[in-house]
């Protein structure tokens, strides 16, 4: 874990010119009285790593309360408001991290700084693994403000203080992205939907069709079965003749079509007005053919060759004078005549596979043909018979349909529509018979074994492709105009004249496999959309089930802390659960037992002010640990005058920090726990003084030496006679430490072994005396004669010395500090 | 706030939590994203990819004549 090796204050609260503190303990004591500076040494510790103090979010008030409450009163301009600290990362190497001050609190405003760590700017210290909480408490510093956050919050702020514990913001994140998903699946669209709930609602058809968006997985096969049977009825229905069951669907189709256009054309002739089908440009691609002309023209190259060798063999002269007949390798007959070059052309196709390619290629060429002759077919039915209707004629048209529609309406629009129709469907008339030329051609060339011209059945071919494309967009073009209308025509008419069902079966006979392609995916998208909001529902309950398991993770932390802080008590504090099975909501609940009967209460509503801030404590300490945090600053965290609570926290809480990796400092007040941690525990202990405001806090290593023990007693000479008591008390224990330290550092100077050991149990009574034999000045001698006398209880024990005299001691014993500790070689004074 | 350089930290979590079906089929598909928008395209591609399968197993099942 990343640690603090040390830490440089300047300006900040109660410090001005730099003060220092090396951290090579797993746990610091900051020792010293009250308004000294403790505070201030953690929340510089606290500024450092979240670049602000929570005081202002903890102790309330107006926001401009705590303005200018950062930099030093005292600290002179120019003066820098400034941070230092090493900090060893996670892999072991020391960082210098500094964090200055750039503006303080003000005008209700945050402050600023700058943070940087080797010199280079960062937002924050998680690079080196410094990882800061959730706000407002983010840096694991606890202070006297803070311990009862937790507690004393509404329950949903209290929420905040835990929320990174049980944090499942990403898992709501992932559930709502799932449920986007979901409710983003498409709702089923059949695109005959509208004809097969048509069909269906039908009396005669609806029986026979059978509940086709119901969810029955229909084959094709079926369904062609059952719309032949509802043709049938149909058109049964339209003429009074039922055709026989032998008669395929297509003919049943078409002729329920013709059967529904009579009926309609009596009242519109709709059939006019419809374009044929779009038509498609030849398929197939002439690789076969390719392959063809590559191996013939390869094939005439190697006759060539051969003739030369055989004109060359004809000119030998044992072969010209020949008198009988020799077979020849090359030739029979002597002559090379066509039918010889044909003959050598077969030999030499036969050894380069051209028979064979000839018979790819013509395949090749005969589906061409086929499909030109659909593509020439195609384009005589493209253009709607409304193109040749002359003027008067559509007048007559545009009458007919608004007596349909009951409305005026122009179709003149149309009509042009069809007649561009018409025009792209002649070009393409033309390029498909220019293209069947080209292919007849090919094709008888390719019987005689010769090359064809590619290039211009290819040429051709593409303008076939052309002209289809140019025909398709007039065609999407007029159904964009007049379709709508078109539409709207058809459905009066069909009102009218009572064929919309047999109309709506007609087009659902025209394609069983889309349709039956078309319920397939209406069923597995109904399917699909099912299956997602199981999914849905399945990790909405596991993310609770990941929620409780967190939250009983931090309950069992608290707890466990809890037991350390306050073991063996009849109330105790029982666990932290959301309230009602809800996010929003912590309580924290505490049991009692006593006389076989236990109770279950809000803790906040029993608890004792101790055992308040015990859990304020635990909740902290389980925050932290559960976060992975390295280190924590506890500022004062057990109560004055706390004694039993005081000794577990030394005994059984440190050590178990210190056992989990943590580094620990501990500020205190209390001379008990200085004195009880200098005993069971190896620290670094340091005193903070503020003797001088304006000069601002010094930080003295050390929490039981001579110095911070006079600096401690100096708080205690005032005029109160309580007081003075102390002060006399704190002056005894002073005066002894350093008469031991002085006894140590002559023993040492004179090349003894000397320990502060050497003088356990020994009291002022017999150290002075002592003390007085090793020392030179007549002057101090008579000063630590007049020491215990002085400190002494008079003769009525309750009438402490007077302050006078408590200073004057302090004063000499202060400059014997000084002479012979602090400052040995400024000379005797 | 943790140390996982997955858009989704708890996913383990949650993944031990769900049983076998299509949402640890979902959950188990996002191990490898990077980001939280690599994890909103895994799941926008899963609908229409379950869609198909469904069709295709419609498809391939035994048909009602």
């Amino acid at each position: 874990l990343p640690r603090l090796k040390w830490i440089e204050i300047c300006g900040l609260r109660s410090f001005g010119i730099e003060q220092s503190m090396i951290f090579d303990a797993e746990i610091a004591l900051i020792w010293g009285g009250n308004s000294q500076g403790k505070t201030s040494v953690a929340e510089a510790i606290e500024f450092l790593l979240s670049g602000t103090v929570v005081r202002p979010a903890m102790l309330g008030g107006a926001k401009n309360e705590y303005d200018r409450s950062l930099r030093n009163a005292y600290l002179p301009d120019g003066e820098r408001t400034a941070i230092r600290a090493g900090i060893e990362d996670q892999d072991g190497k020391e960082r210098l991290v500094e964090r200055e001050l750039r503006t303080d609190f003000g005008r209700g405003q945050e402050c600023s700084s700058f943070l940087t760590v080797d010199g280079v700017e960062v937002d924050d210290l998680a690079s080196i693994g410094m990882i800061l909480a959730e706000p407002p408490l983010r840096a694991p510093v606890l202070f006297q403000h803070s311990i009862r956050y937790a507690l004393s919050a509404a329950p949903t702020e209290r929420l905040t203080y835990f929320k990174a514990l049980f944090e499942i913001g990403d898992l709501d994140a992932l559930a709502n992205a799932l449920k986007d998903v979901t409710y983003g699946l498409a709702d089923p669209v059949v695109g005959l939907e509208a004809e097969i709930r048509e069909c269906s609602s039908d009396s005669v058809i609806g029986p026979l069709l059978g509940d086709l968006l119901g969810g029955e997985a229909v084959t094709e096969a079926a369904l062609s079965e059952r719309l032949s049977n509802a043709c049938r009825a149909g058109i049964s229905a339209l003429c009074g003749k039922m055709p026989s069951a032998d008669v395929p669907l297509d003919e049943l189709r078409d002729q329920l079509h013709a059967e529904v256009e009579k009926v309609q054309r009596g009242r519109f002739d709709l059939t006019a007005w419809r374009p044929g089908p779009a038509v498609a440009p030849p398929k197939t691609a002439i690789e076969e053919c390719r392959e063809y002309v590559e191996a013939a023209a390869g094939v005439d190259r190697e006759v060539e060759q051969l003739r030369i060798v055989y004109d060359a063999v004809l000119k030998v002269p044992a072969y010209e004078h020949l008198e009988d007949d020799i077979r020849c390798p090359v030739c029979d007959d002597g002559t090379l005549t066509p039918a010889r070059l044909n003959a050598l052309r077969e030999e030499v196709a036969a050894g380069t596979m051209l028979r064979e390619r000839q018979s790819a290629a013509r395949r090749e060429l005969q589906a061409l043909v086929i499909q030109l002759r659909s593509v020439n077919d195609g384009a005589t039915r493209l253009a709607p018979r409304a193109s040749l209707l002359e003027d008067e004629k559509l007048a007559e048209t545009e009458a007919s349909a608004a007596a349909v529609i009951g409305e005026a309406i122009a179709l003149s629009g149309g009509r042009d529509g069809a007649r561009e129709i018409a025009v792209t469907s002649d070009t393409l008339l033309d390029t498909a018979s220019e293209a069947l030329k080209a292919t007849d051609a090919a094709i008888e060339q390719l019987g005689a074994l010769a090359v064809f011209d590619l290039e211009a059945l290819v040429a051709a071919l593409g303008s076939v492709g052309d002209a289809c494309q140019a025909s398709e967009a007039a065609r999407d073009r007029y159904l964009a105009t007049v379709g709508p209308l078109l539409s709207r025509i058809a459905d009066a008419v069909n009102k009218e004249v009572g064929t919309s069902t047999w109309d709506a079966l007609a087009r659902l006979s025209e394609s069983p496999g889309r349709v039956v392609a078309e319920l397939h995916r209406r069923e597995a998208t109904v399917r699909a959309k099912r299956d997602f909001a199981h999914a849905h529902a399945a990790i909405e309950q596991a993310k609770l089930a990941v929620f409780r398991k967190k939250f009983a993770s931090m309950s069992d932390e608290i707890l466990n802390w809890w037991n350390l802080l306050r073991p063996d008590e009849p109330v105790v504090f029982e666990r932290a659960e959301p309230r009602a099975g809800g996010r929003r909501f912590v309580d924290l609940k505490a049991k009692l037992s006593a006389g076989g009967i236990v109770e279950e209460r809000d803790a906040l509503g029993i608890f004792s002010d101790s055992q308040l801030n015990a859990l304020g404590l635990a909740a902290f300490l389980a925050r932290a640990i559960l976060q992975g945090t390295p280190l924590v600053v506890l500022d004062d965290p057990v109560q004055a005058g706390d004694d039993e609570h005081r000794d577990t926290f030394i005994d059984v809480v440190l050590p178990a920090l210190v056992d989990m990796g943590l580094q620990v400092i501990v500020t205190t007040h209390d001379s008990h726990m200085r004195a009880l941690l200098n005993n069971v525990h190896q620290i670094d202990g340091f005193t903070v003084t503020l003797d001088e405001p304006e000069k601002g806090t010094v930080v003295i290593k050390g929490t039981d030496t001579a110095e911070a023990l006079l600096d401690e007693a100096k708080g205690f000479i005032k005029e109160t006679p309580s007081l003075r008591t102390t002060g006399a008390q704190k002056l005894r224990v002073a005066a002894e430490r350093l008469a031991k330290e002085i006894l140590v550092q002559k023993r040492q100077a004179a090349g003894e072994r000397a320990s502060l050991g050497d003088y356990k149990k020994w009291s002022l009574e017999k150290l002075g005396p002592t003390l007085c034999e090793v020392l030179d000045s007549e002057k101090e001698i008579g000063n630590w004669r007049n020491v215990s006398p002085r400190l002494s209880p008079g003769a009525h024990d309750d009438v402490p010395p007077a302050k006078n005299t408590l200073k004057m001691v302090r004063d000499q014993l202060v400059g014997s500090h000084k002479r012979h500790i602090k400052d040995p070689n400024a000379g005797t004074g | 706030m943790t140390e996982s350089d997955h858009p989704i930290p708890n996913l383990p979590a949650l993944t031990a939590e769900l049983p076998a079906g299509l949402a640890r089929e979902l959950v188990d598909a996002l191990s490898d994203a990077r980001t939280m928008d690599d994890v909103s395209q895994i799941l926008a591609s899963k609908p229409h990819a379950r869609v198909a399968a469904l069709e295709e197993s419609q498809v391939a099942a035994p048909e009602v004549d």
